[in-house]
Parts: C-alpha cells; structure tokens; sequence
C-alpha cells in the first residue's frame, strides 16, 4: 500500500454473541488520501457501522477480535494505548458524526456550549473553543443565534448540523459519517450534502461517508468501498463504480437503484444477505451471485486490476 | 346517499373532497391550543385499478391522509367517497366491509406484525374477524396468498414468527395480509422506506405486480420521488397538508409546474459521480408549521418566485394549465400566464 | 410443548432460578403429600380435638432433630400401654366368687439423659357397679421401690404422677418426674440430678369386685422432643399445621395474586385503549384505591365480618383490582396502542376488545409473569401477617397460626424457638423460591421486550 493519510490493513474486528462469533469487520484494507472523500456502500447488517467503530476504536465490551494495522499518518494507532487514543486521535485527528446524530445531541447543554465541548474536553480552552465553535457553525450554516438555543428547538436538518460542526470543530485529519442524511428530507439531505462538499473543497479534510443510499452518496464520494458480510468486495473510484462496477454484487446494486432521470429496468438481488455469525465458505456473495462458478468455494483475494480498481471476485482471477 | 353518489365524478373508485383532519392541540388538559392541521383541504379521485404516488416531505401529512381514507381518523371537515358512498356516513357494518375492501401496508414491517404471533395465525386474523367461517376456506386462502407474495414453499413460513423472518419476508406477510381479504384498494405507507436498496425493488415490483394482476387500485406513499415512476400513474405532490400538485408521472417528471416539485426534482441525486463537483439549488428553510401555516401559498417564504403581494396573501386555488395537469400555485393562473407569454417574445 | 422444555432450558442458565425452582418443586411436593396423606376434614378434626386426640402427646416438646444440637440426648416420649404392649405382664387370679387381683407389670427402659416434663398414667376399667381398686408402685433399676399412692378406678382415670402433690411431698418436695428417674445421691438440693438409667417397672396391683371387670393402665413418659416439626402448647403435632400449611398458602398466595394481577392487567388495558372517561375513572379509582389502608381494612373485615380465609381471599383481590400496577401497566399499554400492527389490526377490523385481549395483552403479558411471581409470596406474607394478628381462619391450621400460637404462648420468652423458627423458614423458603424464580424470569422477559 502507498503512503496516504489513513492506512488500513487487515482491519478483523468479532464479537461474542450468545449466537456465536460475529464476524462483523473481516479483514478489511483500504488507503485513504487527503481531501478524499471514500464512501463505504453496503446494506444493512454489513458490518459498515462496526468498521467505523474499529477504525475509531469504539468498542462494545463484546470483542472477541480486534486485530488489524490501522496507520494514521504513517504511525500506527493500534499500537497506541486507550489513553494515548483518546488524547492524540478521537476527536483530534479523527471525529465522527454517529447515526442519529441529530437525536444524540444533549438536551440540556446550548448548542454553542455543546460544539465547543470536544475543544474544552482535550486542551482546555473555554475562549478559544467559543470562537472555534462559532466559526465551524457559521461554516456548516447555523445561524449564529442559535448558539444559545437547546437542541430540541432546532428542526432535524439543524441539529443534523449541529452534529456535523462537532465533528469538524477540533479541525481534524479524518471524519466518519455514518448514515448522515438517512433521517432527513430529501431537500434538508441535498442542502447537508452541499455543506459537506463545501466544506471539502474549503479545507484539507479527508471524509469516510457510510451508507446504504447510493444515489446520495454520489453527492461527496472520490472512492466507493462495496461492502458485503464484512468485507470489502469492490475498491473503486466513484465515476467507474456507479457506471460500471465490476462485482456481480456492486452491479446487481446498482441495477436496484430507482433513477428518476432515466427509465431503466430495476433488478433486485434475490435472497438475503448471509448471517455474519456464519457466513458461507469461499465467496460470502456466490450464495446469491447469478455468474457463480466452481471456484467461487473458495475465498477470492481482493484482486488488484491494472487500471487502479480492486475486486474480490473469481471471474477476474488470472 | 343520492348526493353522494352524484358528487363522485365519472365513477371513481374512491373520491375525496375537500378532506381536512386537524388535531386538536390541549393546553394542560383543559382548553385548547390550536390545531394542528395535518390534512387540509385536500380533493381528488382514483379510479379502480390505478396507482398514485402521494409524494411529500415527512410532515406533510400524507400519513394522517392516508389514515382519514383508511377510516383511522375521522375527517374535522370534507369527505370520502367510496364505490359512491360516503364513508361517515356508514353504519358498523358498511365500515366493517369497508375495511375489508381496503387493505393497508405500512412502513415499518416488523412493527407492523403482532410480534407474538406466526404467520398462519396473522394472515388468519382478517379471515376471522370478516367472517370467513370455514377453516378450510381460510386455509386455502392463507396459502394462496402466500404463493401469490411469493413466499414458497409456503410450509416453511407458516409458522415463523415475525423476528425469524428478514425484513423483506416481513413486508411480504405485510402485502399478503393486506391482500388477504381480496380488497379493491391497498394503501401502501412508505412501504419499503425501511427495507435495503436490493430487497425494494423486490417489494416495489410485487406490489406492481399485484396491483396489476387484481386492479387494484393503490395509494402509494412515499418521500422518494425515484421510486415513483416505475410503480404508479399518477403523482401527488404534497406540501404543507395541502396537494401541490397533481400530473401523470411522465408530465409531472418532465414539467413540473409548482416551484416546490421543481426543487425535490432538483434535490433528488441519481448515481452519479458528477454529483460530487456540482452544488444543488435547493430552497433554503424548513416546511412551515402546521399549526400556524404562512397566509397565502404556504411554500411562499421558501419560493425564489414568490410574487409580493399575491402568494403571501392570498391562498392559490387549483389550476389545471395543462389537461390532466393541476397545481396550486399562482405562476399559473391564468392572469399570470398571459403576462409571461406576453413579455416573452418581446 | 417444545416451548415450554426450551423456557425451562433457558430459565436453567439462571443459578438463582434453579434454587427458586427446587424450593416451589419442594413446596409443592410437600402441599401434595399433606393432601394426599390427610385429608382435608380429618386435618381440621385433628388440628381441633383436645387430649382425647392428643393426651399421649408431650406438651410443647421440641423436634427430634434438636438431638443433633443438644449434648443430651432429649428423652423421646414412652408408651406403654397394657391393652397393646406385649411386655406388660398381666396376672389375675381369684380371691372369692367376685374378686380377683389384676395385676400390671410396665416394663420400660429409660436411656435418655434428660428428665421428661410430665408423667401421666391413664387408667381405665370395666365394671358394672363397683369400681376396681389399684396400688401403683414404681421399681428403679437398682431396686427401689416407691409407692405412688392407690386409687379407685373409674372408666378413665388419670393419674397425673409429675403433678401430684402428695407424691412430692413424699419425694422431699422434688418434682416426681425427676425423683422417680434420678439417681438417688444426685438429689440434694446443691447437686444437678443425673437420670439412672435402666429397666424400669410400674407395677398395678388391682383388684376388681365384679365377675366380668377388667383393669388396664397406659402410662405416658412425656419426651422431651416429638417428631419432626415437635408440639405446641396443646401437645399438637406442629407438623400437622406445617404440612397443611403449605397447600394454603400456595393456593392463597397464587389465587390473590391470580386474580388481582389478571383483572389489574384487564383493566388497564381496557382504560388505555378507550380512553377518556373510562380511563379518567379508573384513573380515580386506583388513586383512591391506592390510599385506602389494606391491612387495617383486613383487619376490620376479620374483626366484624368473617375470618374466613377464603372471603379474605375476596377482600385482598377486591383491594387488588385497583392497585398502583395498573398505572405502569397503563403506560406500557399506551405505548403498545400506538404501535403499527395494531393500527393494522384496525384497519382490517378488529373489534375493540379483540384489540384489547388478543393484540395488546399478549404483547404485555411477558412483563405480567415476573411480577405476578413475585406477587404470589406478598400475599402468603399477608396471609401469614393476618394469623399471627389472630385473624387467621378459625379452622385451617396454617403457618401464620401457628406463629400466632407461638406469640401467644410466649414461645421466644420461654425458649420455644422451633415454634417460630419452623413456619417462619417456611415463609421464608416461599418468598425466596418465588423471589429467584421472578428475578430470573424478569431478566427473560424483559430483554425480549425491549428488542419488541
């Protein structure tokens, strides 16, 4: 892998469950650069939100495995102890916008208090963090008066801001979003989606955008991650993938895509998505693949492709 | 009854006039508030076997619409007129076989489902409760249903309990159980709004399929404009408890006429990577309140076409500038019309 | 079925529960032996006869099991009775035409270290006019003899050897139970008796008037331990009260806790789905309810009324129906109400109580199960509560009557302590058997309903 800003490798992350081992981050690998925007593409259950949570080290107490290289700026920050974490990476060098954000915001705290916090908490400046917390409002487009309003004044869209600016506020390298728009109007998600653009063109800021909405990840994305039981199954830029994917699973996706532009005929992929507790031997898609063949019982690597895509499918094996 | 019958034009299946469903607002138990006016004002007809699309924002009060015409709330103001008859006007048990000719799919497919109970005894329920007395008959009808929703062999569902079924198999038992009772209408709430992007499409196209094979006809609500044109005729644009706008889908696509159709149509993205270089003109703000909605046009403070004077005064009656093509906006009227035809070739 | 074997699976991953489960299982096995062994009349019968039934019974003598506890082995209660013992020698021989001698010899062995509290000898003849004659001489192992007095026998007579006042003024005024059993030289008064121990003989030398009169003597060394469960103040087996003790209170704890639960639950989910004035009135209703005293109304009820357990039983689920539950039940309800499915079950035509009974009950009903678990002892305690206040059934014999006996016998006072601890285990086991099993089974039922 090259020298981008965010480098992950082999990224496994299982839980226990009364059920058994949940393999829900399963050797995932993927290179981020700066000001780039990758959008994790995958249906419910894919394991896209845990992936988030491996990369932030956000984990529930279940783990069975968290294994994995992930390199921030070429020092890797899985070698770096709880603590460490949370004082040089979570929220400095990387931040997250949750899903729901808009409904996790603090009831009772005003919203310019509650941007600020992510300031005050790591270096302890109330003045500064202030005038930080107003800047990043007025980026995302928070009238300024808002700022001593509580969150349950503010409509969906707003709050969705909100939550956006405390992501942004301590400037950092890397923000994740999951689901950003999934709650919102279709005219609050163009007008959060322009901000996220604008806000990309503005700074230097790289952006891992999760969802399961295509059409609405087109908005920001350079680089598209298929994701399907844990895994990564298609790497590529984001004009190639919406156009012509290569994964039978990206391109049964795609073709499920209603466009309201152009008449096309819809297709669905038939059955469901396999367990993650225990997805099936070789190729976790070839249950569903309509092109399988013999050798999809066995695992496929992730192979690369001369012109710059990586796909984990047999049918472009040498 | 005889007046009812006359004001249902050319035979529709089921015609609303003038519906408004306010709720009222309590102030600590006592007095009143206000009203929050979720469905106000709203007229049009559907005709048997024919799919229209009622699209809004969340808010707008399509659900409290869809739920008057269910009979789930009762209308403050303005009617429902099925098969010819009104339906306040109907006596228990014209209601009961109303709500068999009606068939209703909801959103959110596990709630929708008694958790406690399987699927042979869900899609039972309406055969009891409509009076479908022959345990064999229902029987029959319970797995004919099935097959019909595609869920075969119908042994391995039939007693499944809704949480081992996959959200997609949900909706499924959904759609059978509001097929159930063979109804002449089904009213579809955001069906797959919670379903993944590959199970949708399935449920969208047995939906269509259903819809075509029994001529139904259906209420389709939903926010997503994209789905709309592979799944009904019409299209109701829905703003603010009132219709917008009223076309047949490839006119409304095509032209749409209200401002507020023109910015959804401009906000919905297809999958593109283009997107990501350009910026969307999209109306700034938020849906005003329905307990205080703005005088006049209720989309004016949001309008960059808003007329002083006129839009934030006075409220637009329904113009149809193109047949078959009806909006409630001013820019229509025909006044205004003939003024931009008239300055155009100058 | 298959549902059933997997809850009880599931139910056996909890330690606390397998407890609880072992405990009710013992409980009830042993409300299924009281019932099964004696029944129901001859329980009550037995519980209110007086000596007749319960003469040969030591008076408040302590379980055998106390043994395991004492240095002394505790003296068990001696029969001998000459109509049935085999060792009783009996001699008769004619004196004239209608007099003849009718002698007793009552062997027995005395090898307990304790003194018995009583000593009683029941004589009994048949004569037709004259009553027969007899002397009573005690013989010790190491060959004394003493005189108990003589007496003239009438159909039932007793001869109450501890109590007898001029025995013990022969005996230098000690107690003759001890003197007649006690090594002669550990009876000074600086000295603590010690029991001889030995064969023991008490002789009856009769004589009868009449041609067809007989003489026969049964003499009771009271024990001082009986049993499993030992006796109470009126020489009762207490074991009688233990073992028929649980069926009632099983049956009373399940029954109020039944019928309260159960139209609790119904009501409240009738109010929250109506709505306005019927849920406003049982609103009210349950907020007067719930300042009503419950325990001074049962008391009133049982003072005036009836001590009936069973129209108690009425009183406690009647102050039940209205109880403060209906309000947690009313908010779950209430949000039950506006879930999808059953708007759906509207809309195809459910009828309202259908809704109510069949679509928004089940769904609550796996709270209900926990909590009416852990119901069913408060109301046993109630019940037990009630006896020991001395409004426990006139005729059931029952744990809290029993502790109520022991209240007002003094049994702490007097070092009766098996009287109280006994029925309060039991108490104790209830509530704790039902208590494990109710926690265990709301850590099931709740998770589930949270994921609902």
């Amino acid at each position: 892998m090259g020298n981008g800003l965010l480098t992950v490798e082999k990224l496994r992350l299982h839980f226990r469950s009364s059920k058994g081992v949940v393999q829900a981050v399963d050797d995932v690998s993927f290179e981020l650069k700066r000001n780039e925007a990758m959008v994790f593409l995958g249906e419910s259950g894919c394991g896209k939100t845990s992936l988030a949570k491996a990369i932030l080290r956000m984990l529930p107490r279940n783990v069975k495995e968290y294994s994995g290289k992930v390199l921030l700026n070429g020092t890797d920050i899985m070698q770096l102890d709880d603590e460490q974490f949370r004082q040089q990476v979570r929220w400095i060098k990387m931040s997250m916008v949750p899903q729901a954000a808009m409904n996790s915001l603090n009831p009772v705290i005003r919203i310019g208090e509650q941007v600020a916090e992510p300031t005050v908490a790591h270096f302890g400046l109330k003045k500064e963090a202030w005038n930080q917390a107003r800047d990043v409002l007025q980026r995302v487009g928070v009238p300024l008066d808002f700022m001593n309003r509580y969150a349950f004044e503010l409509s969906g869209g707003m709050r969705q801001r909100v939550a956006i600016a405390m992501a942004l506020v301590t400037s950092p390298d890397v923000v994740i979003l999951d689901e950003p728009t999934s709650a919102l109007d279709v005219l609050t998600q163009a007008n959060i989606m322009n901000v996220l653009k604008r806000i990309k063109q503005e700074t230097e800021t790289s952006f891992i955008l999760i969802t399961h909405d295509i059409s609405t990840s087109s908005e920001l994305a350079n680089r598209v991650a298929g994701m399907y039981a844990g895994q990564i199954v298609e790497l590529s830029d984001a004009e190639r993938f919406f156009s012509a994917p290569l994964h039978p699973y990206s391109q049964k996706l795609m073709a499920s895509v209603p466009t309201l532009r152009q008449t096309k005929k819809l297709e669905f992929i038939p059955g469901q998505p396999p367990s993650l507790i225990n997805p099936p031997t070789g190729c976790r898609f070839a249950p569903r693949c309509p092109v399988k063949f013999e050798k999809c019982t066995e695992e496929p690597p992730l192979f690369a492709m001369h012109d710059g895509r990586f796909v984990k499918c047999w049918l472009y094996g040498k | 009854m005889e007046t009812a019958v006359a004001q249902s034009k050319n035979g529709a299946l089921l015609s609303v006039q003038d519906l408004h469903t306010w709720f009222e607002l309590r102030r600590w138990g006592f007095g009143r508030a206000g009203f929050v006016r979720a469905v106000d004002g709203v007229s049009f007809d559907l005709g048997q076997g024919e799919a229209v699309a009622f699209v809004g924002e969340s808010g707008c009060g399509k659900t409290t619409l869809a739920k008057t015409i269910l009979g789930l709330y009762k209308p403050t103001k303005g009617t429902v007129i099925f098969e010819g008859r009104r339906i306040e006007d109907f006596n228990p048990q014209d209601m009961q076989w109303y709500r068999s000719q009606v068939g209703y799919v909801q959103q959110d497919p596990y709630g929708a489902l008694p958790p406690f109970m399987n699927v042979h005894r869900i899609l039972e329920e309406p055969l009891l409760i409509n009076g479908v007395k022959d345990p064999a008959e229902r029987e029959k009808r319970i797995r004919d249903v099935l097959t019909e929703v595609k869920m075969t062999p119908v042994e391995d569902f039939l007693n499944k309990f809704p949480h081992m079924l996959s959200g997609g198999q949900q909706q499924r038992v959904v759609v059978a159980r509001a097929m159930i009772l063979r109804p002449k209408m089904i009213v579809a709430d955001e069906p797959v709004s919670m379903l993944d992007a590959s199970v949708r499409v399935e449920i969208l196209m047995l939906l269509r399929a259903l819809q075509q094979e029994h001529h139904l006809a259906v209420s389709y609500i939903t926010h997503d404009l994209s789905t709309v044109r592979y799944f009904s005729e019409r299209i109701f644009v829905m703003y603010a408890a009132k219709i917008v706008e009223k076309a047949p889908v490839d006119d409304l696509l095509r032209h749409p006429m209200h401002p507020y159709t023109q910015a959804l149509l401009t906000a919905i993205p297809d999958p593109d990577a283009k997107n990501a270089t350009t910026f969307k003109e999209v109306p700034p703000g938020e849906p005003p309140s329905l307990v205080n909605p703005p005088a006049g046009c209720r989309f004016h403070p949001r309008c960059a076409q808003m007329i002083k004077g006129l839009c934030d005064t006075q409220v637009p009656p329904e113009f149809e500038p193109e047949p078959n093509h009806y909006t409630l906006c001013w820019l229509y009227s025909p006044e205004h019309l003939a003024k931009t035809k008239a300055a155009q070739p100058a | 079925m298959k549902g059933t074997l997997n809850f009880f699976r599931e139910l056996a991953h909890y330690r606390s529960a397998i407890l609880g489960l072992l405990i009710i299982g013992f409980l009830l096995a042993v409300a299924a032996y009281a019932v099964i062994t004696l029944p129901y009349d001859q329980a009550i019968q037995l519980w209110r006869a007086g000596e007749e039934v319960w003469g040969d019974y030591p008076r408040n003598a302590v379980p055998e099991w106390m043994n395991l506890f004492a240095n002394n082995t505790l003296a068990p209660t001696i029969v001998i009775d000459s109509r049935s013992n085999v060792n009783v020698k009996k001699q008769s021989q004619q004196v004239s035409e209608d007099m003849r001698t009718a002698d007793l010899v009552m062997p027995f062995e005395y090898t307990s270290d304790g003194f018995p509290d009583e000593i009683n000898l029941f004589l009994s003849a048949k004569f037709q006019q004259k009553k027969p004659q007899a002397t009573m001489t005690w013989k010790t192992p190491d060959g004394r003899e003493i005189r108990l007095g003589d007496a003239t026998i009438g159909t039932n007579e007793r001869f109450a050897i501890s109590i007898d006042q001029r025995l013990r003024m022969k005996l230098n005024d000690v107690a003759p139970q001890i003197a007649l059993l006690a090594k002669p030289e550990t009876l000074d008064k600086d000295k603590q008796p010690e029991v001889l121990k030995g064969k023991y003989e008490l002789v009856v030398e009769g004589l009868t008037f009449e041609k067809d009169s007989t003489l026969d003597a049964k003499l009771v060394i009271y024990g001082q331990a009986y049993g499993w469960a030992g006796t109470d103040h009126k020489r009762r087996d207490i074991m009688i009260a233990l073992l028929w003790g649980t069926p009632i209170a099983l049956a009373f704890g399940f029954l109020a806790a039944v019928g309260s639960t159960l139209t609790t639950f119904i009501i409240a989910a009738i109010g929250s789905w109506f709505g306005g004035w019927v849920d406003a009135l049982i609103q009210r209703l349950t907020e007067i309810n719930s300042v009503l005293p419950t325990l001074p109304i049962l008391i009133l009820v049982g003072t005036f009324y009836t001590r009936n357990i069973w129209a108690i039983l009425g009183v406690v689920i009647l102050l039940g129906i209205f109880s403060l539950s209906i309000k947690s039940y009313r908010s779950m309800f209430l949000q039950v109400k506006e879930m999808p499915y059953i708007e759906a079950a509207h809309a195809y035509g459910a009828s309202n109580l259908r809704i109510v009974f069949q679509y928004m009950m089940p769904k609550i009903a796996p709270v209900l199960i926990p909590s009416f678990v852990t119901l069913i002892p408060t109301f046993v305690f109630l019940e037990a509560s009630l006896a020991v206040l001395g409004l426990g059934d006139p005729l059931l014999p029952t744990w809290g009557k029993v502790l109520n006996d022991a209240y007002v016998n003094g049994a702490l006072y007097k070092g009766y302590y098996y009287w109280v601890i006994e029925p309060a285990v039991l108490l104790m086991l209830a509530g704790l058997g039902f208590a494990t099993i109710g926690f265990a089974l709301d850590r099931i039922f709740n998770p589930r309903l949270r994921e609902m």
